[in-house]
């Protein structure tokens, strides 16, 4: 165990900062039933890393003009026309892909290692993607504390969050951005399709057991530390893919959890 | 009750979909006084409250509350929607919910005040004891009864609701319509039910697509105490009163 924790500083640094923007990120989403728009950021974002590859850039460079491009679009559709929203969310995320798709075939002398960027690797995060996530970790708080009362309203009563002089446009637009913020800074980590589960269930499970949107940001916290490092200890111990171990450790909490309802 | 004008209607026309919802709305509601509406189902009566709160645009005509167009007006007004399926799953305590009243495009934390007047909100409404309830734990009723409670909180000068009783039992309902009686405020409300008529107000407007504006509604109860309901309804549909 202690062997453990001093081979992989690093790797338990990267889940603990973690840990924080799944909480608020997923919180927010979950309470704002955006679940499906941060799917779609996180997928049609592979449009930027091909993007990135293609042009020769940084390739979270890519992914966050990509990400930042498709939120402030998702925002203004699921505005205008909630309606309409679903079927054009499946549609921008299908197309981010296949822009994704085709332009890493592009790219000259481009091979296997894209599962990275879909499942990530919390092994091989470096300094520049600890302080990514210090840094967003950061500003997801600080949006909570300045802003926390206008998501729950918005979240809870559109209609009366209006009537009471709330931006609405402004603050659903802020939420997506986070979103789409928090998902581009855990791309070289966990990746973009597993950064939507680990969004997900945390904040699920303590959604239930909370009487506050401060303990559910809590608990979330708590339970996405208690997964990523179960799943990364697992991972070492058994010599198995921490992604995968990750992502099935959080499953069979999800699990647990919804047998166990008070 | 005073001559000052609180709500101004004037050729209010509202189309959904190329279908009028309502036609040729023309009302002057003054301050301090106790409007219930009444008509059929689908007959535009939550629209109506929607175009005053400024959550939808007149096709035609125009609409100001206190002088003010709507869409600036909302900090006057305490709303209650009729529609109860929000965010149910969501971790909110009575007491949260309540303080959204409370809640201005600048203000970034609750003051003790803002408690206060909070849970002043919910003993009016007899529910001080569920202020830290989760809401997820509450009967209909009690979702109602907090949801007038955020309304109030917002010490509006002019209260609408919709349909605040649906889900409240005859009991309950006294209470609410006692309270709406005491309240010297402008008061708007739909009511599903028209025993409201019963309760003090000072005029009944009767909406189905068009408007019909009643002053002393005389409703005359059998000995048991009930009246017929169906005759009502539509003698107040026919005429100008
Ligand atoms: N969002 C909407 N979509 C479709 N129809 C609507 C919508 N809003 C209102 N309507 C129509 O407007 C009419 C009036 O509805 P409403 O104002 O809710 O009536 P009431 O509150 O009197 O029952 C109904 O016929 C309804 O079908
Ligand atoms: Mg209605």
């Amino acid at each position: 165990m202690g062997e453990f924790f001093l081979l992989f500083g690093d790797t338990i640094a990267a889940a603990l900062l973690l840990s924080i923007l799944i909480a608020i990120a997923g919180s927010l989403m979950l309470i704002n039933r955006s679940s499906y728009i941060a799917a779609a950021i996180a997928h049609g974002s592979y449009g930027g890393v091909g993007l990135a590859l293609y042009l020769g850039l940084p390739i979270l460079l890519g992914v966050g003009l990509f990400a930042l491009l498709l939120a402030l679009l998702l925002a203004l559709i699921t505005y205008r026309f909630p309606q309409r929203a679903e079927l054009i969310i499946g549609t921008i995320w299908a197309v981010g892909m296949g822009i994704g798709i085709l332009l890493i075939h592009l790219s000259p002398g481009y091979g296997a290692d894209l599962m990275t960027y879909l499942f990530g690797n919390i092994l091989l995060v470096s300094r520049e993607d600890l302080l990514l996530l210090a840094l967003t970790d950061g500003i997801l708080l600080l949006a909570i504390a300045i802003f926390r009362h206008h998501f729950i309203t918005l979240a809870y009563d559109r209609d009366f969050a209006k009537i009471r002089g709330i931006w609405v446009e402004g603050t659903h637009t802020l939420l997506i951005l986070l979103l789409a913020l928090a998902i581009v800074a855990s791309v070289r980590a966990v990746g973009l399709i597993l950064v939507v589960a680990l969004l997900s269930i945390p904040p699920f499970i303590a959604e239930r057991m909370s009487k506050s949107f401060f303990q559910m940001v809590l608990l979330a916290a708590l339970f996405s530390a208690l997964f990523m490092l179960t799943g990364l200890w697992l991972s070492y111990r058994f010599d198995l893919p921490s992604s995968a171990t990750i992502i099935l450790t959080a499953g069979a909490g999800f699990i647990l959890s919804l047998r166990k309802r008070p | 009750m005073s001559s000052r004008i609180a709500v101004r209607v004037e050729g209010v026309t509202f189309l959904y979909d190329q279908e009028p919802i309502l036609e040729g709305i023309d009302a002057t509601i003054y301050e301090g006084e106790f409007i219930a509406i009444i008509g059929p189902n689908g007959g535009g009566k939550s629209t109506f409250l929607k175009l005053l709160l400024g959550l939808l645009e007149p096709t035609q005509g125009r609409i100001e509350i206190f002088g003010l167009p709507p869409a600036k007006a909302g900090g006057l007004i305490g709303y209650t929607p009729q529609h109860l399926h929000h965010n149910l799953e969501m971790p909110l305590r009575v007491i949260d919910v309540v303080l959204q009243g409370r809640l201005g495009p600048w203000k970034f934390g609750f003051t003790q005040e803002d408690y206060a007047i909070a849970h002043q909100a919910l003993q009016r409404l007899g529910i001080p004891h569920l202020a830290s309830q989760p809401i997820a734990q509450l009967s209909g009723g009690q979702r109602q009864r907090t949801l007038i409670a955020r309304a109030l909180a917002t010490q509006p000068k002019l209260l609408v609701l919709d349909e605040p009783t649906a889900a409240i039992d005859i009991q309950g309902q006294r209470h609410i319509y006692q309270l709406l009686k005491e309240l010297s405020i402008t008061r708007i409300v739909v009511s599903h039910d028209i025993k409201i008529l019963l309760e003090g107000v000072d005029r009944v407007f009767y909406i189905n697509k068009e408007l019909y504006i009643h002053r002393n509604v005389s409703v005359d109860l059998d000995p048991s105490g009930h009246f017929c309901e169906m005759e009502l309804l539509e003698e107040l549909g026919r005429s100008n009163g």
